[in-house]
């Protein structure tokens, strides 16, 4: 199988879809580019699904390999992140036929969707730290664009160009952890990084403040695009200026992309058993999560309510990841079982937030395309003129609040179980606590959220509105319906979380 | 013609070349020998285009993003588009009286 037919199939419709414009302009059937990019998609995932049951994988396209060569490897948690990528790239891209119709430059668009996509894919499928910086950078400058692509407001312009800044400073800072890697091992090769810092680490032939000082700067590199507080003061802005289908691809995936690669690199190259980096994610996820609470209550702007709900879940991800590692690092093996719950938690809220995140944000598209304003005040009440939105919108936000049997309540229930499995480390106490409590805070105002969107008396705006067309609300009942199946097949899911967390948690 | 369907062209060109002699034999991406030594780079200057040739290949594409992204930015707009109204904050209170004052 090759590992890189799905990156080939994206970018190739990439480059394909500029010169198909050309044509379709001519013989006056432009919406030929939206099919290449669905049919794109669609086949990426068929290939990314039938990489199924026959893992892991390891590629090397030149007959000597690593670690000259490039190596693409292929493990469950890898594939299961390309799945989730694509899947949301696919609804995307279905629901931006009628949504970005109005706008010019769509050959661009979709364009830089497929690459977007790929360059996700590919971070997913790297197995050597060059190479995923290469597919990060290419992830990086499709992002940039399709953030300021209604460039003719100034708000999209200016939180572009603040995206671009702060993310550019970030991957500036992971990549000089990455080169300080390079000069202490002399390979950038996962594989051989792990056993390479476990003998450097033993012989004691480099300073422990320089690992963890590579370790800082992987999880603030990669933590500016993950929207880690403080280094997520990009997200508040970019993500509501973006056009929805843009911010659901933002919000949904491409800070999950920062998130896999912190805690991709740090787990396998750096072991948990060794280096305590759980401490440093704990922190972060609680400051996270407590921040962006505050300050998504103060919002005005459907949008931008919801961008601060991603740093939120962005938090719980953090603590997950970082209870998983904490654990390993002061009880070792004897409490991997604990490790392994908090990872399934987190993995499993990289899934439910993706969908939900998504399905949010596509429906926050389609009031916003009805009514033609973001603002909370003037949406009241369209949940009764868009019935399905609304209903969408619902599912969505009470699968975030965590409402059992909703799976955002179970992803939640074992970051916390984890957390609590240890009550003499008061740390972790402390830290279960802080997200108990940030998790009853968070579910008000989603709950509130709803209930102005789906209770309250319609307002002047709302009043003319209709629902909207059906290509924009295919792609939302499907993720509604997602959320629910999730719930109902939870046991399927978490078999599948629990390979890819595995995957995670035995190194390489 | 637009900078991003002249970097298209050249893109889709390279990939029909690459794929001429991929897809014959798809034998050519092989699973990596354990058994192989690494080469000495002194007698492989050439490496970059052999051995990370998957890096070469992806940064293509990024010129080619980068392209797309300045036309995209670049490009004409034929209606008004997107009417989509932010909510803009209110200034402080001390900034309007700062105002009245001036």
């Amino acid at each position: 199988m090759l590992i890189l037919q799905p990156i080939i199939v994206l970018l190739g419709a990439a480059a394909i879809i500029p010169l198909i414009d050309l044509l379709s302009k001519k013989i006056g059937f432009e919406k030929i580019r939206d099919i290449i990019a669905i049919v794109a998609f669609l086949i990426a995932f068929i290939i990314l699904y039938s990489f199924f049951g026959n893992l892991p994988q390891s590629f090397s396209i030149d007959p000597y390999g690593p670690p000259l060569g490039v190596e693409l490897r292929v493990d469950n948690l890898s594939l299961y992140m390309a799945i989730i990528f694509c899947g949301l790239g696919l609804l995307v891209s279905i629901y931006s036929i009628k949504y970005m119709e109005i706008d010019s430059g769509l050959d661009k668009y979709y364009s830089l969707l497929l690459i977007l996509v790929a360059g996700m894919i590919g971070v997913a499928f790297s197995n050597d730290f060059f190479n995923l910086y290469v597919f990060w950078e290419m992830m990086c400058i499709a992002s940039y664009t399709l953030v300021s692509f209604r460039k003719y407001k100034w708000e999209p312009v200016e939180a572009g160009f603040k995206y671009l800044v702060m993310s550019t400073i970030g991957s500036l800072i992971s990549l000089y952890g990455i080169s300080l890697l390079y000069g202490l091992v002399g390979t950038l090769n996962f594989t051989q990084l792990h056993s390479a810092i476990e003998k450097i680490y033993r012989n004691g032939s480099a300073p422990l403040s320089l690992l963890y000082l590579i370790i800082c700067m992987i999880i603030v590199g990669f933590g500016v695009t993950a929207a880690m507080v403080p280094l997520h003061t990009w997200l508040p802005d970019a993500h509501p200026a973006a056009p929805s289908s843009i911010s659901a691809m933002l919000s949904g995936v491409v800070i999950k992309t920062g998130v896999y690669a912190m805690f991709r690199s740090l787990f396998t190259i750096f072991q948990p058993k060794i280096f305590d980096f759980g401490t440093i994610l704990m922190l972060f996820g609680v400051l996270t999560i407590t921040v962006a609470n505050f300050m998504a209550l103060m919002q005005k702007d459907i949008k931008r309510l919801l961008a601060y709900s991603s740093i939120v879940n962005i938090g719980y991800i953090l603590v997950g990841g970082g209870i998983g590692a904490y654990v390993l690092t002061h009880y070792g093996l004897k409490e991997a079982s604990i490790a392994g719950i908090a990872i399934i938690g987190s993995l499993l809220h990289i899934l439910n937030h993706a969908i939900s995140k998504g399905l949010l944000f596509l429906c926050s598209g389609c009031f916003t395309h009805e009514a033609k304003t973001r603002a909370i005040s003037k949406l009241e009440g369209i949940g009764k003129r868009m019935p399905l939105s609304g209903l969408s919108l619902s599912i969505g936000l009470f699968n975030l609040a965590g409402i059992p049997p909703l799976s955002g309540f179970w992803s939640k229930l074992f970051i916390i179980l984890a957390g609590l499995s240890i009550p003499e480390n008061n740390f972790m106490l402390a830290i279960s606590i802080i997200v108990i409590l940030n998790s009853i805070f968070a579910a008000s105002y989603y709950l509130w959220l709803t209930q102005r969107i789906m209770l309250k008396k319609p307002t002047e705006i709302v009043e003319k509105v209709h629902e909207a067309p059906l290509s924009m609300v295919f792609p939302i009942i499907v993720l509604a319906i997602l959320c629910i199946l999730i719930t109902i097949k939870l046991d399927l899911f978490i078999k599948i979380v629990e390979l890819a967390s595995n995957n995670l948690l035995g190194g390489v | 013609m637009r900078i991003e369907k002249i970097f298209s062209i050249i893109i889709v060109t390279l990939l029909l070349i690459i794929a001429s002699f991929y897809v014959i034999d798809f034998s050519k991406f092989i699973p990596i020998p354990q058994s192989l030594g690494n080469p000495p780079l002194e007698e492989k200057p050439y490496f970059i285009w052999t051995y990370r040739s998957i890096d070469v290949f992806i940064q293509g594409f990024i010129v080619f993003a980068s392209a797309a992204a300045i036309a995209a930015l670049f490009r004409i707009e034929k209606g008004e588009g997107a009417l989509e109204e932010a909510v803009i904050e209110e200034p402080i209170i001390e900034e309007k009286e700062e105002e009245e004052y001036e």
